[in-house]
């Protein structure tokens, strides 16, 4: 096909940029489509990013807190927590702070709620875990930093990785064989998190030392040598970064030190000293050997003069307390990072075949985690801990082959302690703790089944949930033979492609051990979007996961209700129609669980007038007339044609309807403006479908089942719709569960209401109070206030009426009657002085006092 | 543009199709007839949009804490705060339950 066409076909589509670009490389590598296929093509794009799109009232993916604006409720980093970026050719580890308030200097920001927003126009890549388990470099997409709450959570884990973030920063970890993003406050010890082991990475093949040092140097491109302004020792500018400047590095962070002009390596072992003598001269720099027994040792050392050479290694820090990788290093090619672990190991590292274990050890954290993301970029994965006062790194003996054939030693007697090692692994044996892949599911049982693999091993893994990646891997390739000893063809299986992804992956699940909650005085707190699943790996090699984009309610999903004081108010005076009715509508079991059919039903029930589907109404000065303009698409979407509107109104109004496509012009006999207007608020009210008074319906996922609810009570009316649960469906309107339902269920409503109202208030009330005012509520058969027009209104006397409102027309009233009042209530006797009738007021009893007294004893 | 009366400066009207000043009678031939001029559009609220559908359940956006659930003894809770007494008291503090839903007060 055309180039040309093809590419007009596609910019003329309604996708984003980046898409069309991406369909038009795509199709334009396609030699032989032809026009139907491309267009088929072009078709299942548009509609697969279509259904992507998210409706301005959908809620998508985890609902994070900042479209509510909450405090307390942000997902973030704390400056000093570092990630691994890609920015060009160069990794390099960064502060996430630093990385995002530099950004948003640079670009600026947007506000949205408590957050600063930035979105990246330059390319800068995170590494981001798939849902392949795979990690890939991800662009990132914006940076965001807020303002925080002062508590952090801290992670740390098996592996001896940490990582610091606020409690609502969400992880991914692994669920029924998926990757899902969880919360950092729900995370609890003993699950895992995913830390990468493989890093993948662009290769820098050279560096200018010019970029790496700032004293006073002049460079001369064309003899390609830099050298100090006065009195220097040139070198070559630019390097090559190849196995051996690499192994020098390596040996300079294991057993190196800088001063201004010189830089100098301590070491007994002939063949580094060979190696190091080597260097020099392929540099061309003069070097002095000295013997030194100062320390506990004795040593030899070689001191290299060059001072563009030391302030260029300073780079990596200048004594052991500060050793650290140069961040060129992140993205060196492999040839180079191999000399430099070989360099470093040779110098610091050492390995027992005995206790099986390779392990290096530094005074510098930064060096020991630096050299952790070296060893990712050979697959090697390692575990950090630390000592009273020094940093181990250490290999676990799984890894040990890896190492053998990666990296290697050059000293002999650490080389052949290696080779030891190795051989003395047995493949199949080794049992690796922190490697372990959770939550497997059934996956393998379901696998292991097809082929008979023995139920007692497939059992185990299922009770236990997490299964070692060797052991996995082993059991895999078991199944694997016996599948085609037996012809059973399990490619075709999922669980077979789950377990092989699984196996594969590139990250290590690692165990969380400590969760440990701090507190920070920096202001803000940040985060990163990332494209595809959103996650991001720190410097630890943590993957964390980021939520900023995936929610959208915009703040229609609320219904408004009345809560404590005026509720309680409501209740006691039994009014008509409560000021912001509601109801919750249950579905039968048919109905409950299907998410159509909730949604028809809602359909159903809320009412739809002329004024909320039409485009719009005015008044046409010019044909005299009101017109109404429609839509028919949203007509559709509810089930109604524009005759149905015409016949509802026709049958509320008396006009003359005159139909122009989809507007509708509404005529009267006598037309004027005042005429026109008034008939408006009517035209509006015209209900065309629904249930009137139900204004809004809002369909919500409760403890499993789609929940109707409403704003707008009509409980008559919604009984009648087929599919509505009658026996749970409630409202808040008590006057209108007493004509439907009852007196007594009204008087359930009323202990139910008040009782709620009261516990959200967090108030307690005995129930019996409640069940009080409710039975004297509802004691006659309706639903009373307690007022001066029901119950108080209402009571026997017309002293205890006068007291409480209204005097003078109750003191009036029993006049004109003459009604008595029997003085048997508390306010009467108050009123008239008397003692009350309780407790020792109401005895009725009198004593003969004289015979008390003994005076008619004689009798 | 709506036309006002030459003469008078009172609003004119659409009639028969012409132009007629509301006050005077002055009339004027027009062409601008169905023109949106004269239209009075109706303020149209709450245009009905689809259902909203909720699916994530135990959608909480309050922050949580440690506490122990009086009633069932559970120890996360929901807080918030409200000045419930006058500006020169402390706030009361609420909590709810994340397990049972129980709510309480807590004053100082």
């Amino acid at each position: 096909m055309d180039m040309e066409a093809l590419k007009q076909k596609i910019e003329g589509l309604d996708i984003p940029q980046s898409l069309k670009d991406e369909l038009f490389e795509k199709l334009s590598k396609e030699k032989d489509l032809t026009e139907e296929m491309v267009d088929e093509i072009i078709d299942e794009v548009v509609n697969a990013y279509r259904k992507a799109l998210v409706e301005p009232y959908e809620a998508v993916g985890i609902v994070a807190a900042q479209s509510i604006g909450e405090p307390g409720t942000q997902m973030s980093l704390p400056y000093e927590e570092k990630i691994i970026i890609k920015e060009g050719e160069f990794i390099k580890p960064v502060e996430i702070g630093k990385l995002v308030d530099e950004m948003i200097e640079r670009f600026g920001f947007e506000k949205i709620g408590n957050s600063e927003v930035c979105d990246l126009p330059i390319d800068i890549y995170a590494l981001s875990l798939d849902q392949d388990e795979k990690v890939h470099w991800k662009r990132i997409i914006s940076c965001i930093r807020h303002k925080h709450n002062g508590k952090l959570i801290k992670i740390k884990t098996k592996s001896g990785r940490e990582i610091t973030a606020t409690p609502y920063h969400s992880f991914v970890i692994r669920k029924d064989n998926k990757i899902i993003p969880v919360k950092g406050s729900e995370l609890k010890i003993g699950d895992r998190i995913p830390v990468v082991k493989h890093i993948p990475a662009n290769c820098v093949e050279a560096i200018n030392i010019s970029d790496y040092v700032s004293g006073n140097y002049v460079v001369d491109n064309i003899n390609n040598k830099i050298a100090p302004k006065i009195n220097g020792k040139s070198i070559p500018n630019n390097i090559k970064l190849d196995y051996d400047f690499g192994y020098f590095i390596g040996i300079y962070l294991a057993e190196g030190s800088v001063t201004k002009y010189f830089v100098s390596i301590s070491n007994v072992d002939e063949l580094i000293l060979n190696k190091i003598r080597a260097f020099a001269d392929k540099l061309g720099l003069n070097y002095g050997e000295y013997d030194n027994n100062n320390g506990f040792a004795e040593s030899h050392d070689i001191r290299i003069y060059s001072s563009t050479l030391a302030e260029f290694l300073s780079n990596f820090g200048t004594s052991s307390n500060t050793k650290k990788i140069a961040e060129f290093v992140f993205g060196a090619n492999k040839e180079f990072v191999r000399g430099l672990i070989r360099g470093y190991f040779d110098g610091d590292g050492n390995v027992n075949a005995d206790r099986k274990v390779i392990r290096v050890t530094s005074n510098s954290k930064e060096l020991i985690d630096g050299i952790a993301i070296l060893l990712a970029r050979f697959n090697i994965f390692s575990i950090k801990t630390k000592t009273k006062n020094q940093f181990v790194l250490i290999i676990p003996h799984r890894y040990a082959k890896k190492f053998h054939e990666e990296i290697n030693f050059s000293v002999e007697k650490k080389k052949s302690e290696l080779e030891r090692l190795v051989s003395s692994l047995n493949d199949d044996k080794t049992y690796d703790s922190i490697d372990m892949i959770p939550s497997i599911g059934d996956a393998l049982t379901k696998l292991g089944e097809k082929v008979d693999y023995p139920k007692v091993i497939l059992k185990k893994f299922e009770r236990k949930q997490k299964i070692g990646r060797a052991t996995l891997q082993r059991h895999l390739r078991r199944i694997e033979e016996l599948a085609v000893k037996k012809g059973v063809n399990i490619l075709a299986l999922k669980e077979y492609w789950l377990l092989k992804k699984a196996v594969e992956s590139d990250v290590i699940w690692d165990e969380i051990v400590k969760i440990e909650e701090i507190s920070c005085d920096k202001k803000y707190v940040y985060d990163i979007s990332v494209e595809g699943l959103e996650t991001f790996t720190t410097f630890d090699g943590v993957l964390t996961h980021n939520t900023m984009r995936t929610f959208h309610y915009a703040g229609v999903a609320e219904i408004n209700v009345t809560l404590g004081l005026p509720r309680m108010i409501e209740i006691v005076d039994a009014r008509k129609e409560p000021s912001t009715p509601i109801m919750t509508i249950y579905l039968k079991e048919e109905y409950k669980d299907n998410r159509e059919k909730a949604e028809e039903i809602a359909k159903e029930i809320e009412s739809l007038t002329l004024g909320s589907i039409a485009e719009s109404i005015s008044i046409d000065l010019w044909t005299q007339s009101i017109k109404v303009e429609l839509d028919e698409n949203r007509l559709a979407d509810r089930g109604l044609t524009i005759d149905d509107v015409i016949e509802a109104i026709k049958k509320k109004l008396k006009v003359k309807i005159d139909v122009d496509g989809t507007t509708l012009y509404l005529k009267i006999k006598t037309p004027s403006i005042k005429a026109l207007r008034k008939r408006i608020p009517k035209i509006k009210n015209i209900q065309l479908k629904g249930i009137p008074g139900i204004e809004r319906v809002l369909v919500k996922k409760e403890g499993g089942e789609y929940v109707l609810y409403t704003q707008g009570s009509n409980l008559r009316e919604v009984f009648k719709i087929d599919g509505v649960d009658t026996t749970r469906t409630i409202t808040n309107n008590i006057i209108e569960i007493q004509e439907v339902l009852g007196i007594e269920a009204a008087r359930n409503a009323i202990i139910n209401e008040m009782r709620n109202t009261l516990e959200q208030q967090g108030l307690e009330v005995d129930i019996r109070h409640l069940m009080l005012v409710a039975d004297i509520m509802t004691a006659d058969g309706e639903v009373k206030p307690i007022g001066r027009h029901g119950v108080a209104g209402e009571k026997g006397s017309v002293l205890a009426r006068a007291a409480f409102e209204e005097t003078v027309k109750h003191l009036y009233a029993a006049a004109e009657r003459g009604d008595v009042d029997k003085l048997k209530g508390v306010i009467e006797n108050v009123i008239v002085g008397k003692p009350i009738y309780l407790g020792t007021g109401c005895v009725e009893l009198t004593i003969d006092r004289e015979y008390e007294e003994g005076k008619n004893m004689e009798e | 543009m709506v036309k006002f009366c030459p003469k008078c400066n009172n609003l004119m009207l659409p009639k028969d199709g012409k132009l007629k000043c509301a006050v005077c009678g002055y009339e004027e031939e027009t062409t601008a007839e169905g023109s949106k001029e004269y239209e009075y559009k109706e303020h149209l609220e709450n245009k009905k949009e689809k259902i909203t559908v909720i699916e994530s359940e135990g959608l909480e956006t309050l922050p949580t804490t440690r506490i122990e659930c009086p009633k069932c003894g559970h120890n996360e809770a929901y807080w918030w705060l409200q000045q419930t007494r006058c500006a020169d008291e402390p706030e009361t503090r609420f909590y709810k339950c994340k397990k049972c839903g129980h709510t309480w007060r807590e004053y100082d």
